[in-house]
């Protein structure tokens, strides 16, 4: 136990992230089938309106700030960031160890907030609300996601520093995995956009402290300036979380059709581009909030701009696809999901960025259908996609095949059923954050919550039957995909050191016609 | 038993360019820590500016000029303390680090006494929770300098802790085993808190035309 | 060995400080002419900007560092650049309070 909490292992350090934020998860999960079992009838039966605005707070709260965000970059990134480049650790363990300490200082204020009472902010914090009217815990919760943010900024410097300077002899930045191109283009905005959330929050505290009146208009403040440093940060985080998830497509997607992917240079120079445009569209949130009409037309058009990177990542895995020799294995499942989803997502972004839709559907279940298409439907696709392609490198078992595919299915299914009828519920004009709706509504809203319940089941599986394979599963080997990659050329599970031997790259990545073959055998089309 | 730190690095040059490059995304993210509260500032006084003009005069620049000087030798010290850190002369660098702290902590006890002039003649950033129609005014003037020099100052005090913690190492450690790389990352640090203090100064303290 | 100090050599420190000592008396001084209030600003925070440049270039001897640290520098001060000009811009059009 002691050599856990004091360990220095990258690998050990990212599971005690995976450890966390599945508790995260599924408390936040836990939160959502309330909301959902709330919602399925029109009237306010289960909870109060005022137990249902801490409800949904919570949720997002746990979600965004201790799942959603962390979760590819702390988890996945920290256990291969390293292995992918032929190093021995990151650049600086101690500050990676003293990241994690700091995640769950910031996970149990945010807990004793809800504990003590709850939060009935929403996520986003908004002011005035949350310096002045709220009776709620905001103080304890800004405070916790402040050091959630910090622990980001730990992680994304630790990145930046280890793909610069350790990657192995030979390992040119044309090389280098897509993952990790996704996981640095991340951590840069890890590094330059968690500050502004962090001040912000920070002021919010201030002011509902002390009395500063920073945001108030009364006092000369401005509640627009609030939401503007919120997006600067809380635009970019969307790519904070979708990023990473693309990394991992960008891996799946190669390995599963035996091909190359297409457009390499395209897709490393997307991840950047992704990252850098993310940063100039965040007044797209403020259509509505009183911004000025010509900062709106600006951030419209911008908002635009970034669908392009975008565009770019899926054109290239449909190519990759193409006249290659697909394998339709779990992981493969997920990330086909992901793409579609993430279409479907990234589609319904482009019609909230039209200024004058958006006047219309903000605010609505459209955009609630549309960001948890993004989020669940594509970064929890990409999560769980990875941790299946990953396991048996980390666990050096395999998992039950058959039922890997099953949960898969069940997601995808669960996952439409829930969120399609949101976004009809949307372009009909029904508001979201309310406990209550008329009782035209009711069929859609059950329907939704009938989606849930299947998708709650799609989330459970998983978790059992990846447990069992720690117990029972048959040993993976090394490479059991067959797959390219400096971290499928040590051991199941590395060694303390990941290579017995310091690796040397002489070619350039994901040649899969000259891969080895898959040592999967029993598992059907292999 | 902890695990014993395995340094991923091959030399000290790798490990003293890994740091620094680490140490510069650090003050990178610093700069737009800062940066919204430069913002906040801008905005204010973008739609404000008669409270700049009104209240910016109550500031004391010769107090502040002091401060300014003080912050500036004590860079110019910690320079001379990441050098004598690389070139391993022990007893300099101690004394490099002991007037560094001297000059940050007489910057901090200057602006304490300053505070405390300022709540002495209710020059307070609290509003007036009960009093409606209040409108901006000395308030709002005295909260952006209040937020703004404060988070400055915890700034100044986390850097008084690492230099002291230096300086108790530099101590203890013979000669030949002192590193620069840790006196390269904190010397970093004081200079951009440094830097900070060089904008806060003109665009609190010089706000409004001074008179002799 | 190129982990030799990075540092400054004591002459070139001084010399900078000497530069960042006479700008501090400059800045003082202006605030003392009459000039519209948007030159003084423009003039001081110039000011603040070339004192800035003097201590990351020497002090903090970020030109002698790899391109990546120079690069990340730059980034951040980019970006809070963009934030600060579409705020403003946002404000102006907005126009009082």
């Amino acid at each position: 136990m002691k050599s856990w909490l004091t360990t220095t292992d990258h690998k050990r350090i990212a599971l005690l992230y995976l450890g966390t934020m599945t508790l995260f998860f599924t408390l936040g999960g836990l939160v959502a089938t309330v909301i959902r079992v709330e919602l399925a009838t029109a009237a306010s039966d289960l909870v109060t309106a005022d137990t249902y605005n801490r409800l949904f707070t919570l949720h997002g709260v746990i979600m965004v700030f201790f799942f959603l965000i962390p979760s590819i970059p702390t988890f996945l990134g920290n256990y291969l960031l390293p292995l992918m480049l032929g190093a021995p650790d990151l650049a600086f363990p101690r500050l990676n160890l003293a990241s994690w300490y700091v995640f769950v200082a910031g996970g149990l204020l945010t807990l004793t907030a809800m504990v003590a009472g709850g939060l009935d902010t929403g996520w986003t914090f908004y002011t005035p609300y949350s310096t002045t009217f709220s009776d709620s815990h905001v103080i304890l919760a800004v405070l916790g996601v402040f050091l959630a943010g910090l622990s980001s900024v730990f992680t994304g410097i630790n990145f930046i520093v280890t793909t610069h300077r350790l990657r192995a002899p030979g390992l040119a930045w044309l090389r280098l995995p897509l993952f990790v191109w996704s996981l640095y283009a991340t951590s840069l905005i890890l590094v330059l956009a968690t500050p502004v959330l962090a001040m912000t929050l920070l002021l919010v505290a201030i002011e509902r402290g002390l009395h500063v009146g920073i945001f108030d208009p009364e006092a000369g403040g401005s509640p627009l300036l609030f939401q503007h440093f919120f997006w600067f940060y809380s635009h970019p985080a969307v790519y904070i979380m979708i990023l990473p998830g693309m990394g991992v497509i960008s891996e799946l997607v190669p390995c599963f059709s035996r091909n190359r992917p297409f457009g390499y240079g395209f897709v490393a120079a997307s991840s950047l581009a992704i990252a850098v445009f993310g940063f100039l569209v965040w007044g797209h949130h403020m259509f509505v909030a009183g911004q000025s009409y010509f900062a709106s037309v600006v951030f419209s058009f911008l908002s635009f701009a970034v669908a392009v990177p975008s565009g770019v990542k899926v054109f290239s895995w449909l190519g990759t696809m193409h006249r290659g020799s697909i394998w339709l294995t779990t992981p493969m499942i997920y990330a086909l999901g992901f793409i579609a989803l993430f279409t479907i997502g990234g589609g319904t972004g482009l019609a909230l960025a039209m200024l004058a839709v958006d006047v219309h559907l903000h605010d609505t279940y459209f955009v609630v259908a549309h960001f948890h298409t993004i989020m669940v439907g594509g970064m929890l696709m990409a999560y769980l996609g990875g941790l299946h392609f990953w396991w048996p490198k980390i666990s050096g078992r395999l998992y039950s095949e058959r039922w890997g595919r099953i949960a898969a299915y069940t997601l995808f299914i669960g996952f439409l059923l829930t969120f399609l009828p949101q976004f009809v519920l949307g372009t009909q004009g029904l508001p979201r954050r309310t406990a209550s709706y008329p009782p035209e509504f009711q069929f859609l809203q059950g329907l939704s919550s009938a989606g849930a319940t299947i998708l709650a089941v799609g989330y459970v599986l998983p978790g059992v039957y990846l447990l069992a394979s720690l117990v029972r599963g048959r040993p993976a080997g090394d490479n059991p995909w067959g797959a390219t990659g400096l971290e499928w050329c040590t051991s199941s599970p590395p060694p303390p050191h990941n290579f017995v031997r310091p690796p040397v790259v002489t070619d350039d990545p994901y040649d899969y016609p000259r891969a080895p073959q898959p040592t999967i055998t029993g598992v059907g089309d292999a | 038993m902890p695990e014993a730190v395995r340094e991923p690095f091959a030399d000290p040059a790798h490990q003293r360019d890994a740091v620094a490059l680490g140490m510069w995304a650090f003050l990178g993210q610093e700069v737009l820590f800062f940066g919204v509260l430069f913002v906040f500032y801008t905005s204010l006084r973008v739609r404000h500016p008669e409270l700049f003009a009104a209240f910016a005069p109550r500031l004391d620049w010769r107090l502040a000029t002091v401060m300014t000087v003080a912050l500036l030798i004590s860079s110019f010290t910690m320079a001379l303390a990441v050098r004598f850190a690389f070139t391993r002369a022990r007893r300099s660098l101690v004394l490099a680090l002991s007037t560094t702290m001297i000059l940050g902590a007489a910057f901090l006890a200057l602006k304490g006494w300053e505070y405390a002039h300022h709540f002495e003649h209710g020059e307070t950033p609290q509003i007036d929770l009960a009093g409606l129609g209040r409108g901006p005014g000395l308030a709002t003037f005295f909260g952006v300098y209040f937020v703004l020099t404060g988070f400055h100052a915890l700034h100044v005090l986390g850097g008084l802790g690492a230099l002291g913690w230096l300086a108790v190492a530099a101590w203890r450690t013979p000669a030949s085993d002192l590193r620069g790389s840790p006196v390269m990352a904190v010397g970093l640090y004081w200079h951009f808190v440094d830097i900070v203090w060089l904008f806060l100064f003109p665009a609190l303290y010089l706000a409004g035309r001074l008179a002799p | 060995m190129n982990h030799e100090s990075p540092a400054p050599t004591i002459a070139a420190a001084f010399l900078a400080l000497l530069a960042l000592l006479a700008l501090t008396a400059t800045t003082v001084a202006l605030a003392f002419l009459e000039l519209p209030p948007a030159v003084h600003v423009a003039l001081a925070m110039s000011i603040a900007a070339i004192k800035a440049g003097l201590v990351v270039a020497v002090f903090m001897h970020l030109m002698r560092e790899a391109p990546a640290t120079r690069l990340v520098a730059l980034v951040s001060v980019i970006l809070l650049s963009i934030l600060m000009l579409l705020v403003v811009v946002d404000v102006r059009h907005l126009g009082g309070g």
